[in-house]
């Protein structure tokens, strides 16, 4: 670590000292396997200092993760995920929260102050968008209709609708509920089919990195 | 926040509790003349202190003296924003209870409320309408002629309609629900 900076932040009666920026590197012999470059904005003078502005980019080689996060106003936040193979293959993630007031001590996504949550990912020509209504967090165990109402994923190719995420309750002895994509033409598919090769597939990249 | 809603709501108490002492000989049935209620659901009032598990009931009711120990109960409710990913949600509640009562302080009643839900969306189409049916059983305790405290119990059977018109598999969906509320109905009572 060849940079690091820290904040003093005062909350609840206390001083604590808060990171706003670092940068690390990590080799294996002379070549350069990881890399972290962060920092951090936080609003100070609040009563409750939460950070405002998150900066950071993780480096892996080849790929490249960016984490960006950000207050838009005192009841919005952006958040952004990049990963990039630096070669042309670039996935991306992007998560708008709004709340219902900006006390943030006291936001209880349980009791309504959670107002929606829209995300979009990209692919390529693919696009998953989603928009969750944030007031059926209010709902002790609601059933999947009123979560698909409530919930909205589509699924986006070259900015043509061609299916939708729905949550279905499986008519096997377990009535375990699973997540279907439902295609243009009515027929459907358990997404487990692409979310598992997926994870299997992250964990093989991150193995030279943290083993099994 | 939680020791804030603890702290208002043992002010509360204390204050009715000290102000009822003047009053305690007061027969709640016979000598309280007030025909008028308004009631507030104490889980909204004090979020922090009970669960509210059914949000679909409408937190602030009237009720008017119809006919001798049967209340009309009404109630409203509107959250309504122009904002894009925001929309509208309108609840209106009707039903009747009928009194009896148990002592001096307190009076049980049973009834029924029909409340109709409609949610839509502005940046989207789904719409969602519920029709409820909602038997309940409460029991009041008069702290002063003004003020009561009641805890109503309810069984919720709900017809919902989901509409997704975007939708590729069910553009119109239907659901029966048949649920039990807890602690979430404890009302706060005006009379007057």
């Amino acid at each position: 670590m060849d940079s690091y900076t820290d904040i003093a932040l005062y909350y609840d009666s206390k001083t604590t000292w808060a990171p706003s920026s670092l940068h690390a590197d990590l080799y294996i012999g002379s070549k350069r396997v990881f890399e972290i470059t962060g920092s951090c904005n936080y609003d100070v003078g609040n009563p409750t200092p939460i950070p405002i502005d998150i900066s950071s980019k993780l480096e892996f080689n080849p790929f490249t993760i960016t984490l960006n996060g950000k207050r838009v106003s005192s009841k919005i936040f952006e958040g952004e995920i990049l990963i990039d193979n630096n070669s042309g293959c670039l996935t991306s993630l992007n998560v708008n929260f709004e709340f219902k007031h900006g006390d943030y001590e006291n936001i209880d996504v349980y009791e309504g102050d959670l107002v929606s949550v829209n995300t979009t990912m990209t692919h390529g020509e693919m696009t998953i968008e989603g928009y969750l209504d944030g007031r059926l967090m209010e709902y002790d165990d609601p059933s999947n209709n009123r979560i698909n109402s409530m919930v909205d994923v589509d699924v986006l190719y070259s900015g043509s609708k061609i299916g939708e995420l729905i949550l279905i309750t499986t008519s096997n002895d377990d009535y375990d509920e699973e997540l279907h994509i439902i295609y243009s033409d009515g027929s459907s598919e358990n997404t487990k089919f692409y979310y598992d090769p997926f994870g299997s597939n992250i964990e093989k990249m991150f193995f030279p990195f943290f083993g099994d | 926040m939680l020791k804030k809603s603890c702290y208002l709501f043992l002010y509360l108490l204390l204050g009715v509790s000290l102000y009822s002492k003047s009053n305690e000989d007061k027969d709640t049935i016979n000598i309280v003349p007030y025909n008028r209620h308004i009631t507030i659901d104490g889980t909204y009032f004090l979020t922090l202190l009970f669960k509210t598990e059914e949000p679909r009931i409408t937190p602030f009711n009237f009720e008017f003296n119809v006919f001798k120990n049967i209340n009309l109960r009404t109630g409203f409710n509107l959250d309504n924003s122009t904002g894009s990913n925001k929309g509208m949600n309108v609840d209106l509640k009707i039903g009747f209870e009928k009194i009896s009562r148990y002592s001096i302080k307190c009076n049980y009643y049973y009834g029924f409320d029909i409340n109709g839900t409609y949610i839509d969306y502005n940046d989207r189409p789904n719409k969602t309408s519920i029709i409820s049916l909602l038997p309940f059983m409460g029991f009041e305790f008069f702290l002063t002629k003004q003020f009561s405290l009641s805890y109503e119990p309810k069984l919720i059977y709900s017809f919902s309609k989901y509409e997704d018109p975007d939708s590729f598999l069910d553009k119109i969906s239907f659901e029966e629900e048949f649920k039990l509320t807890g602690l979430s109905h404890f009302f706060m009572t005006f009379n007057f």
